[in-house]
C-alpha cells in the first residue's frame, strides 16, 4: 500500500482527556472498536454465506461450512499439494527469468539517458499491455508445454520490475553521486557504493510486485494456456459443478497468493530494514 | 451573555492533559496547567517560551480547534467552545491549499462565511495587496517562496477581517532576511488598524520587535513566568533593535529561558 | 515586487523547445532501427512463425477492410461499462474507507485480501455465477480494476494534510465543505492515478475473459493464430497495446489538467 502517510494524526491516538460520562462498558466498547467490528464483519459474513448457500434452489454457493471441511481435507490429505508445486514451479521459473532480465534492462534504461527518452515509452506501454492476448501464439513460439507458460510468466512480470528498477536508478540522489565523485568515486565503485544501494528498495518493489503478478501469471497459463496443476484443479470442480471443490480450491488459490505475498514483503521490509519508512 | 467589561481574551484557569500511546504504555502528559491571561482589546500580545511548552496548544484552544481539559476561553466574553468569528489563525507551516492559487486561497475564510462571490473577490484583492502579492494572485502555493507563502497565509485571515490574530510562529520557518521583512510589514500593518494580535513565537528579538507584552512560559507543564510590558515607541525599525534597552530587554528573556532551554534539549 | 520568477500557466520556452525536438528525433531513429531489425527478423523467420513490419501492416489494413477490427469496437465498450462500475463503486468506497476509521478496519482485510489474492482463480465461479455472456465479462473487468480505484482512493483521503483540515476547521469550514472543499480535492489527483491504473487491469480482464469464453476480440486472436495469420495477429496486438498506451496518456493528461498542482504520488499498485 502506499504507506507515505504512516504517522496520520489518528494513529498516534492522542486526545485530549475530558471529564465526561462514563465510557461505555468494557465488552460493548471493545466490540465497537476496530478489530471488534472486524470480528463481527467477518462472521456476518460467514453466516451470511452459510445461510445463502444452504438454500436448496441455490446450486452455484456451496455452505461455508462445506467448503471450509473440503477446504481442510484438500489440504490435510495432500491432494492440493502436487498441483500447488506445479503452479508455483512454473511461478518461480518465470519469475526468477524476471528477476534477471528485469534488473539488467532496468538498469540500462536507467543509466542511459538515449535509452531513456527512447525506450521509456515503450515500456510504458507494454507495462499497461494485457500480455494475455498473446496466449493463442505461445504455443507457436514456445511450445504448448511448461516452457511457454514460464515464457508468459516471465511477461507478465518482467516489465514490473524494469519499470521499478529504472525509476530507481533514475532518482539517486545526484547530490550524493556527487559527494562520491568528491572523495574520488569512478565508474564501478559509482555503481556499486552509490547508484546500486540506492535504487535497491525501488527493485525489491518491483521484485515484490513482480511475485504476485509471476502467480496470476502461472495461474492464467494453468487455465488458459494448457489445462494443468491448480488451473486443472479448479476447471475440473467447475466442469462437474462440484461447488465446494471449486469454492475450497479457490479460496485455496487466493490465500496461497495472498501468502507469498506477505512473504514478498516480509522479505523486503527485512532486507530494507536500514531504510526509514519513506519507501512504498 | 456579553459583558462590556470583558478583555478581547480571557483565559482562566485553563489545563490540558493529552492521553498519548508511546509504544504501548498510555501516557498522560500535561501540556498547559493552570494558565490565566486577559489581553486587552487591541493589544499585541507575543508568548515565548521553549520548544513543547503547550504554546502551539493554547493558541489552537483560542482559536477553537481544541477543548481544554479544564478551564475556559472567553473571546470578547463569550466562551470559545468551536473556531468562532472573532478570530482567524495564521500557521506555523503556511498551510495553503496547494489546489488553491494565491487569490482562491485569501477568498477561503470568506467563503465559508458565504461571503457573495463579487465582495469576496474584491476583499481577497485587497488584501493580497496589502501584503505585497497582487501580480502572484494566479499562482499556486508551490509556486511561491517560503515568505510569499506565509504572507499569503496572512493575507487569508486578515480577508475575513477578525477582531483578533491568532499566529503561530509565522515566521518560524524563514530565512533571517525575510523574517526581519515579514516582522516590519506586519508591524506597519498593525499599526493602520490595531487588531488584538496574540502572537507565538520562540525568537525573543521577534517578540519585543512586534509586541506591546511579552508573556514568558515554562517548559512543560506551560506556565506564564513573567509578563513584561514592552515601552518602545511605534513605528519600530531597526533602529529600535539597535536601542540599548533592547538589548537589555532580550538578555533578561533569554535568562529566564535558559534553565528551562537546557532541559528541553533532554526531552 | 519583483518580476514573477516562473510563469504559472506559461508556454514552454525555447530552450526546452529544443531539447524536446531533439527528444523525438532520437525517438524517431531509435524507434525506425527497431523497425527495421524487426523487419529483418520477421522476413527471416518466415511467415510461419512472425510476421515482418511491412507484413503487419499488411495485416491492419486487412482488418480494417474485411471490417474484423470493429470486434475490438464492441468488446472495448463491455470493458467500459465494468470499468465505469468499478468507478461508480470504487470512489465512493474508498472515500469512507480514508474517512472512517471503522469502515476502514472492517474493509481493509477483504480489500488487501483480494488485490493480492489471485482474482484469475475465480474465473470458474464467476462462469457458473453468471454464464459466458455480457455479465460475466463486465464483473470480471470490475473485479480486476475495482481494488485499484478504492485503494488509490483511500491513499488519498489518508495523505491529506491533517493540517489543511484544521485550517479548514479555524476558519469555521462546516463539514460538508471539508468534505468538498479539503478532502475532494485533495484526493483528486489519487483518484485519477487509480483510474489510470485500473484501466490497464480493466483491459487484462477484457482479454482474459474473452479469450476464456473464446468470443470477440479473444475469439479473433485464437483464430488468427490457429490459421497462422500472425500478420493480422500481431497488428490486433499492436492495435491493442497503442489504444492502452494511449488511453494512459490521456489520463495522465486529465491528471496534470485537473490537478496541476500535484506532483508525483506514490500510488497502490501495477
Ligand atoms: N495532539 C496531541 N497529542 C498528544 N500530545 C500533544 C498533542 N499536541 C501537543 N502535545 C504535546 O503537548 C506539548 C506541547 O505541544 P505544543 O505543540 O503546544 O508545543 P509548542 O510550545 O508549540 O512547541 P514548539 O515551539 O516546538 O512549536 C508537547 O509535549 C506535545 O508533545
Ligand atoms: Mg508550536
Amino acid at each position: 500500500m502506499a504507506g507515505k502517510s504512516e504517522l496520520a494524526v489518528e494513529e498516534i491516538d492522542a486526545r485530549p482527556v475530558r471529564q465526561r460520562a462514563s465510557a461505555p462498558g468494557w465488552l460493548g466498547g471493545w466490540l465497537l472498536s476496530g478489530w471488534g467490528l472486524r470480528l463481527l464483519s467477518v462472521v456476518a459474513l460467514l453466516a451470511a454465506w452459510q445461510w445463502y448457500g444452504s438454500r436448496p434452489e441455490v446450486f452455484a454457493v456451496a455452505p461455508f461450512t462445506d467448503v471450509f471441511r473440503e477446504l481442510l481435507e484438500m489440504v490435510l490429505s495432500g491432494r492440493i499439494l502436487e498441483p500447488t508445486i506445479g503452479t508455483l514451479a512454473i511461478a518461480t521459473q518465470g519469475f526468477l527469468w524476471a528477476a534477471v532480465v528485469g534488473i539488467v534492462v532496468g538498469f540500462v534504461t536507467g543509466l542511459s539517458k538515449l535509452a531513456r527518452t527512447t525506450l521509456d515509452p515503450l515500456i510504458n506501454a507494454l507495462y499497461t499491455a494485457p500480455v494475455s492476448m498473446l496466449i493463442p501464439v505461445i504455443g507457436i513460439w514456445i511450445g504448448l508445454n511448461v516452457r511457454g507458460k514460464v515464457f508468459l510468466v516471465f511477461l507478465t512480470a518482467v516489465f514490473a520490475v524494469i519499470a521499478n528498477t529504472s525509476a530507481g536508478v533514475r532518482e539517486v540522489d545526484p547530490n550524493l553521486v556527487e559527494t562520491a565523485r568528491s572523495f574520488g568515486a569512478r565508474r564501478w565503485s559509482l555503481y556499486r557504493n552509490v547508484i546500486l544501494p540506492w535504487s535497491a528498495p525501488f527493485i525489491l518493489i518491483g521484485l515484490r510486485l513482480a511475485v504476485g503478478r509471476a502467480i496470476r501469471g502461472a495461474i492464467v497459463a494453468d487455465i488458459l494456456l494448457i489445462t494443468d496443476n491448480l488451473g486443472r484443479f479448479l476447471l475440473e470442480a467447475g466442469s462437474t459443478f462440484n461447488m465446494s471443490v471449486l469454492l475450497a480450491g479457490i479460496v485455496f488459490t487466493m490465500l496461497l497468493g495472498y501468502a507469498l505475498m506477505e512473504l514478498a514483503k516480509k522479505v523486503e521490509q527485512s532486507l530494507m530494514s536500514w531504510k526509514p519508512s519513506q519507501y512504498e | 451573555m456579553h459583558r462590556t467589561d470583558a478583555g478581547a481574551v480571557e483565559i482562566s484557569n485553563l489545563s490540558i492533559v493529552f492521553s498519548q500511546r508511546i509504544g504501548k504504555v498510555q501516557q498522560r502528559v500535561a501540556a498547559l496547567e493552570n494558565i490565566n491571561l486577559t489581553i486587552a482589546d487591541g493589544a499585541f500580545v507575543s508568548i515565548v517560551g521553549p520548544s513543547g511548552c503547550g504554546k502551539s496548544t493554547l493558541l489552537r484552544i483560542t482559536g477553537g480547534l481544541v477543548a481544554p481539559s479544564d478551564g475556559e476561553v472567553r473571546l470578547y466574553g463569550t466562551q470559545v467552545l468551536s473556531p468562532r468569528v472573532e478570530s482567524a489563525m495564521v500557521f506555523q507551516h503556511h498551510n495553503l491549499f496547494p489546489w488553491r492559487t494565491t487569490l482562491r486561497n485569501v477568498e477561503f475564510g470568506l467563503e465559508m462565511a458565504n461571503v457573495p462571490s463579487a465582495e469576496r473577490r474584491e476583499r481577497a484583492k485587497h488584501y493580497l495587496d496589502l501584503v505585497g502579492l497582487t501580480s502572484f494572485a494566479d499562482y499556486y502555493p508551490h509556486q511561491l517562496s517560503g515568505g510569499m507563502q506565509q504572507r499569503v497565509g496572512l493575507a487569508r485571515a486578515l480577508a475575513v477581517e477578525p477582531k483578533i490574530l491568532l499566529m503561530d510562529e509565522p515566521f518560524g520557518a524563514l530565512d533571517a532576511q525575510t523574517r526581519f521583512l515579514l516582522q516590519e510589514e506586519l508591524s506597519r500593518i498593525w499599526v493602520q488598524d490595531r487588531k488584538t494580535v496574540l502572537f507565538i513565537t520562540h525568537d525573543i528579538e521577534e517578540a519585543l520587535f512586534l509586541a506591546d507584552r511579552v508573556l514568558v512560559m515554562s517548559s512543560r507543564p506551560g506556565r506564564f513566568i513573567e509578563d513584561i510590558n514592552v515601552p518602545f515607541d511605534r513605528p519600530r525599525s531597526d533602529h529600535t533593535r539597535g536601542l540599548a534597552q533592547f538589548g537589555e530587554m532580550k538578555e533578561h528573556i533569554w535568562q529566564l529561558l535558559k534553565p528551562s532551554a537546557a532541559g528541553s534539549e533532554l526531552i | 515586487m519583483s518580476a514573477p520568477p516562473f510563469p504559472a500557466r506559461g508556454r514552454i520556452a525555447a530552450g526546452t523547445r529544443k531539447t524536446l525536438s531533439r527528444k523525438w528525433v532520437q525517438r524517431l531513429l531509435v524507434w525506425g532501427a527497431i523497425i527495421i531489425a524487426w523487419e529483418i527478423f520477421g522476413r527471416r523467420v518466415g511467415p510461419f512463425f512472425f510476421a515482418s513490419f511491412t507484413q503487419t501492416m499488411g495485416g491492419l489494413r486487412e482488418l480494417v477492410v474485411s471490417g474484423d477490427i470493429w470486434v475490438l469496437g464492441e468488446s472495448i465498450q463491455q470493458m467500459l461499462s465494468g470499468y465505469l462500475l468499478a468507478a461508480v463503486v470504487g470512489i465512493p468506497v474508498g472515500l469512507l474507507m480514508g474517512a472512517s476509521r471503522k469502515f476502514r478496519h472492517v474493509l481493509e482485510p477483504y480489500v488487501n485480501l483480494m488485490f493480492v489474492a489471485s482474482m484469475e482463480a475465480l474465473l470458474p465461479f464467476l462462469i457458473i455465477l453468471f454464464g459466458v455472456g455480457f455479465q460475466f465479462r463486465t464483473m470480471v473487468v470490475f473485479l480486476f480494476s475495482v481494488l485499484y480505484v478504492v485503494l488509490n482512493t483511500q491513499a488519498g483521503v489518508r495523505n491529506i494534510d491533517s493540517q489543511l483540515i484544521e485550517t479548514a476547521r479555524s476558519f469555521r469550514a462546516p463539514a460538508w465543505r471539508i468534505f468538498k472543499d479539503v478532502m475532494l480535492p485533495g484526493t483528486l489527483p489519487y483518484i485519477l492515478a487509480g483510474l489510470r491504473l485500473a484501466l490497464g487491469m480493466a483491459l487484462q480482464g477484457m482479454i482474459i475473459a474473452e479469450l476464456w469464453v473464446q468470443t470477440q476480440t479473444g475469439a479473433l486472436l485464437f483464430g488468427l493464430a490457429e490459421f497462422r495469420a500472425l500478420d493480422r495477429f500481431l497488428a490486433l496486438v499492436l492495435v491493442i497495446m497503442i489504444l492502452g498506451a494511449l488511453a494512459t496518456e490521456a489520463l495522465f493528461w486529465v491528471q496534470r489538467k485537473a490537478a496541476p498542482w500535484a506532483r508525483d504520488l506514490a500510488t497502490p499498485g501495477r
